[in-house]
């Protein structure tokens, strides 16, 4: 055999190991016309081109079709078409959680840097100056939240890519206005930690809705609704964290020492804090839902479940150098966080097993 | 439909072909603007089989590697030409707007030419 002779082997071999992306079914149909393709083209590369390696673009192409294959739309196998499913309630999951925390940073924006009035405790009070650079980029990062409702508001009216371009701008803008601390890699680590529950929904979107599984177009008004909730409880939210604030400067003014605890109630109210008490409402609704016969959770509690697990890492991934009541908060957050999840997957695997027994089987001892 | 499903529906009209020989057929209709990558490629092939507009036509083993040619269907060939004079009446009132804005620039000129012309002349 010659050298050439060799190097296509090891290619064809290359390519082959790329195509495993695929799901053995279609596999089974298509891997010996790919393969041919894929050799037909790499014989007529042009010359001096590395000719043992598949090229980069190719690879690409096969994962894209590959993501596009297992998480399939209606239509696709079922149980490509439950995880696509999945995935995609997951997107849905996330950009409802980011919606409400955008409500929540806007509403504290208003309280923070609207009102002149020392109603916040010092702790909360915006940085520089008016009229400063500093106050309008830091007003800016508290608003672009904002655009994760501008994406939930498109993927409910059918506009799947202005949905990714926002949801993509959401995790772009706050690390443009407000650099990452990058001195320390422990410092990166942990910004890296607590920027996953954000990047997870927004690669959920990014993969799970394509074109042969576009998101429904909601009527106008159900939409609207479906914006208008999330938005509503945020800023809601904003106020109890205003009260709250409120409340504990004028329990310190009257010598009642009260700011562990304004920490403490805090840690529950930021995107951690709200991340566990929202997992942990999912799966009781869950487990509710999946007593009640002829309804299924399973979907629903398998989203949620992956949701739980960036939260999982964001918050172990924040806990190091935390001491006293932060860490005992921090620690009840991870324990509600890690039970949620656990009970969401119980949850989900039950339900699909109920639901199709086919689905599971391969994976049941 | 998208570019890459109306090039690869195009590059079927002639004759039946296999993956990489749609993919070549494709870079030369685009005048090499199009390279589709194999992934895309059956991509655009499975959702036009779906739609029905195109079908497996036969399989040739050539030197020891599968080859699956595909056809178009006369769904198919419909679709395609049904797009095609969307596409072409869209060049054609494309074309018309721009003649007229052409024509309506250079009437603008001329007019204007001749106004400065009885301005700046004798009174």
């Amino acid at each position: 055999m010659s050298e050439r002779d060799d190097e296509r082997g090891l290619l064809e071999e290359r390519y082959r190991r790329w195509l495993r992306l695929l799901p053995a079914s279609y596999r089974a149909e298509r891997e010996e016309e790919m393969v041919a393709a894929f050799m037909d083209g790499a014989r007529r590369a042009p010359a001096g081109h590395d000719d043992q390696r598949p090229r980069l673009l190719e690879i690409a192409s096969v994962a894209a079709l590959a993501l596009r294959l297992r998480l399939g739309g209606p239509g696709s196998p079922p149980g490509a078409y439950l995880w696509g499913e999945t995935v995609r309630l997951a997107a849905l999951l996330g950009l409802v959680f980011w919606t409400t925390i955008a409500g929540l940073y806007a509403g504290q924006a208003v309280l923070t840097y609207g009102i002149p009035a020392d109603a916040l405790p010092d702790g909360v009070m915006g940085i520089g100056d008016p009229e400063s650079p500093d106050r309008a980029r830091l007003v800016l990062a508290d608003l672009t939240p904002l655009l994760w409702a501008v994406s939930l508001g498109a993927l409910a009216r059918g506009r799947a890519r202005t949905a990714k371009a926002a949801a993509v701008a959401a995790l772009v803008v706050p690390c443009v206005l407000v650099p990452p601390p990058m001195t320390e890699w422990e410092n990166a680590v942990r910004w890296a930690c607590s920027l996953l529950p954000a990047v997870v929904p927004a690669l959920a979107l990014l993969t799970g809705f394509h074109r042969a599984a576009p998101p429904p177009r909601l009527p106008a008004r159900r939409a609207r609704l479906l914006l208008a909730l999330p938005v509503a409880a945020g800023l809601l939210l904003s106020l109890v964290v205003g009260v709250l604030g409120a409340a504990t400067r004028a329990a310190t003014r009257a010598g009642i020492p009260s700011e562990e605890l304004l920490v403490a109630a805090w840690m529950w109210a930021d995107t951690t804090g709200l991340a566990s008490v929202s997992l942990a409402a999912v799966a009781v609704w869950c487990a509710l839902r999946h007593r009640t016969p002829g309804r299924s959770a399973g979907p629903v509690a398998l989203a949620a479940a992956i949701l739980a697990v960036p939260a999982v890492l964001a918050r172990a991934g924040t806990m190091p150098g935390m001491t006293g009541v932060t860490f005992l908060t921090a620690t009840l957050q991870l324990a509600v966080l890690v039970a949620s999840g656990i009970a969401l997957v119980v949850i989900g695997v039950r339900a699909l097993r109920a639901a199709d027994p086919g689905l599971t089987a391969l994976r049941a001892p | 439909m998208t570019e890459p499903a109306f090039l690869v529906l195009t590059a079927l009209v002639d004759e039946p072909r296999h993956g990489y020989g749609i993919a070549q057929e494709v870079e030369r209709l685009s005048g090499g603007r199009v390279h589709l990558k194999i992934g895309t490629l059956y991509g655009v092939l499975d959702r036009l089989a779906a739609d029905g507009w195109v079908e497996a036509d036969r399989e040739e083993v050539r030197q020891g590697r599968l080859r699956r040619y595909y056809r178009l269907t006369d769904e198919g060939a419909r679709a395609l030409e049904e797009e095609a004079v969307r596409l072409a009446d869209n060049a054609r009132r494309a074309v018309e707007r721009l003649r007229l804005r052409q024509g309506l620039r250079q009437g603008l000129g001329q007019g204007l030419g001749q106004g400065l012309g009885q301005a700046g002349g004798p009174a």
